[in-house]
């Protein structure tokens, strides 16, 4: 069977290929002003969404107490086993190095996991504009992952804010967009305003709903008026 | 009905969004704060005007955007929002910053209806006691409260890095995990479990303090997770952040696992419930999740996944995931 069939069909690939290291599934949206949003335009197989172990010879943890015990199974042929770097799942390089652009991640009832974060820029330059925030989908083996490009809006920000599955294994992604810079060596007085936006996505394949708003975004329409006083003003709920 | 009392449809088919979560009706909640005076700059303690509260409401439906509810508009709390979540009530519990004359600032929390007000039978603090004068101070709860003369153990947390988490377990507890002050330093880490009405921490309850520390932790770099659905001796309470480790002043990630009845570490979980992830993560930005956390997925097991980052020094941090068993 064609790989890409058995995993849309949701089947539990036998001896599924280890592709650590690659980037299996990596998509990239056209940035745009308003839906911000466009469908996909490419495709790939989507992660295995067994989220087990898999393959022939399942893997196990040696001495896994079930209290703490590193999951070596996770990511089991990547650089270091049982860890796995943005390097590994996504051809895109991230930071996320202050309380800004906070990584966040949760999972679906499929074994998939899912980390939302901003794109790289210069530490502590907090100039967010036009810079993009990036989802990806990890399979339980973490051995495939795709992501997408959830596009900046040309304010500052894009900021990731608040990353959630639903029961029924939606993802809703958050961000906000600010009106003008914030942080470490922004203006310090003065009013901003803050756009919400948040995209809904499918978990296999994995991909922009795009039955959910405009072309599968919502955009808050009511900006916040916010202070601005240094750092993280306007977070979208409790990052919960 | 929530929604009814403001006009809205209270129809069950909105789905949930993103953020802090109406346990009821599944609607997201953004939230932001207006400023109620110019600041001074870089001088956040001398903003005697302080801040005034203002959560936004947001949903969406299918087919986009319904309109916004504000909590708590107007309401001057001289304080900075941190955090909030929803008891199954659909009561949200806030959690501020006070705006104080010293370097440092209290922690606040404070409840609202399901109307937006302000619910004034919450917490313990005085009536005309609080930070914000005579009419504004019932149903406040006293995270930590400071004076010039006299810190207590508890929240304490640097106004520049005003953040802090709150959840509400299970039980409709309170739980709070930000920057403590362990009576010796700041910058401390530290998780606290009040009841569901806001009464103070009571071993008899089952809801005594969380003596989870990372010392000198880096701003912003924790997070707290709930297993689903409670099942008694089964549930946990995972807490995960960045201490600074002397000499050296290197970092590293500590989890920790709490079982969800009485509060208490889980002894197995890593040592005496607590894990310390070795020297692959070693830097600010931590995020919890639960991964099969049901057990419904042969072959996996439970895991607890963390997503930090791995200092890229004088670089981009590199992001970094992975996970543990539980």
């Amino acid at each position: 069977m064609p790989l890409s069939l058995a995993l849309q069909s949701g089947l539990i690939l036998a001896a599924t290929p280890h592709l650590s290291g690659c980037f299996v599934g990596v998509f990239n949206n056209v940035e745009s002003q308003s839906s911000e949003t466009s469908p996909l335009t490419e495709s790939s197989p989507s992660p295995d969404p067994s989220g087990g172990s898999g393959g022939s010879t399942p893997c196990t943890v040696p001495g896994d107490t079930g209290n703490g015990s590193l999951d070596t199974c996770f990511n089991e042929s990547g650089a270091v086993a049982g860890y796995m770097k943005a390097s590994e799942y996504s051809m895109n390089s991230f930071s996320h190095q202050n309380d800004h652009a906070r990584g966040l991640v949760a999972s679906d009832s499929l074994g998939n996991t899912y980390t939302l974060q901003r794109a790289a820029i210069a530490d502590f330059a907090y100039d967010y504009t036009g810079t993009p925030s990036y989802l990806c989908q990890i399979n339980g083996e973490g051995t495939q992952s795709a992501c997408v490009t959830i596009a900046a809006s040309g304010r500052p920000g894009n900021i990731p804010g608040a990353l959630h599955v639903s029961a029924e294994d939606d993802i809703y992604v958050a961000t906000a967009q600010y009106s003008r810079r914030t942080g470490m060596g922004a203006p310090s007085t003065g009013d901003f305003t803050i756009q919400i936006r948040v995209c809904k996505y499918k978990p296999s394949p994995f991909s922009v709903d795009l039955t959910f708003g405009t072309s599968g975004c919502v955009e808050d329409t009511n900006s916040i008026s916010s202070d601005q006083s240094g750092l993280a003003d306007g977070h979208i709920g409790p990052f919960g | 009905m929530f929604l009814d009392s403001k006009g809205l449809t209270t129809d069950t088919s909105f789905v949930l969004v993103v953020g802090a979560q109406d346990s009821i009706l599944k609607r997201p909640y953004f939230w932001s704060r207006d400023k109620l005076g110019a600041a001074p700059s870089g001088d956040y303690s001398a903003w005697a005007t302080g801040f005034r509260l203002n959560l936004i409401s947001s949903s969406y439906d299918e087919t986009g955007l319904i309109p916004v509810i504000d909590f708590g508009a107007g309401v001057a709390l001289d304080s900075i929002l941190v955090g909030m979540n929803f008891q199954s009530s659909g009561r949200l519990v806030a959690v501020s910053l006070v705006n104080t004359p010293a370097a440092y600032s209290d922690f606040l929390g404070y409840r609202f209806k399901t109307d937006g007000t302000r619910d004034t039978g919450f917490g313990t603090i005085a009536a005309n006691s609080g930070p914000s004068g005579a009419n504004n101070d019932d149903g406040f709860l006293w995270v930590a409260k400071k004076t010039t003369e006299t810190r207590t153990v508890g929240f304490e947390m640097q106004l520049e890095t005003h953040y802090a988490k709150t959840i509400v377990d299970s039980e409709d507890r309170i739980l709070l995990v930000g920057t403590a002050f362990n009576g010796t330093n700041d910058g401390n880490f530290r998780v606290l479990a009040f009841q569901a009405n806001g009464g103070s921490a009571s071993a008899t309850t089952g809801n005594a303090s969380i003596a989870a520390w990372c010392n000198q932790g880096q701003k912003a770099s924790f997070d707290i997770i709930e297993t689903p659905g409670f099942v008694a001796g089964q549930d946990r309470i995972f807490v995960g952040c960045s201490e600074l480790v002397q000499p050296g002043f290197t970092y590293q990630i500590g989890i920790w696992s709490f079982d969800s009845g009485d509060l208490i570490a889980t002894p197995a979980f890593g040592v005496a419930g607590k894990l310390v992830l070795d020297a692959q993560h070693d830097h600010s930005s931590v995020s919890l999740t639960l991964l099969n956390p049901l057990g419904t997925l042969p072959g996996l097991g439970k895991k607890v996944v963390y997503f930090g980052s791995q200092s890229g020094n004088g670089s981009d941090d590199v992001p970094l995931l992975s996970r543990y068993s539980y």
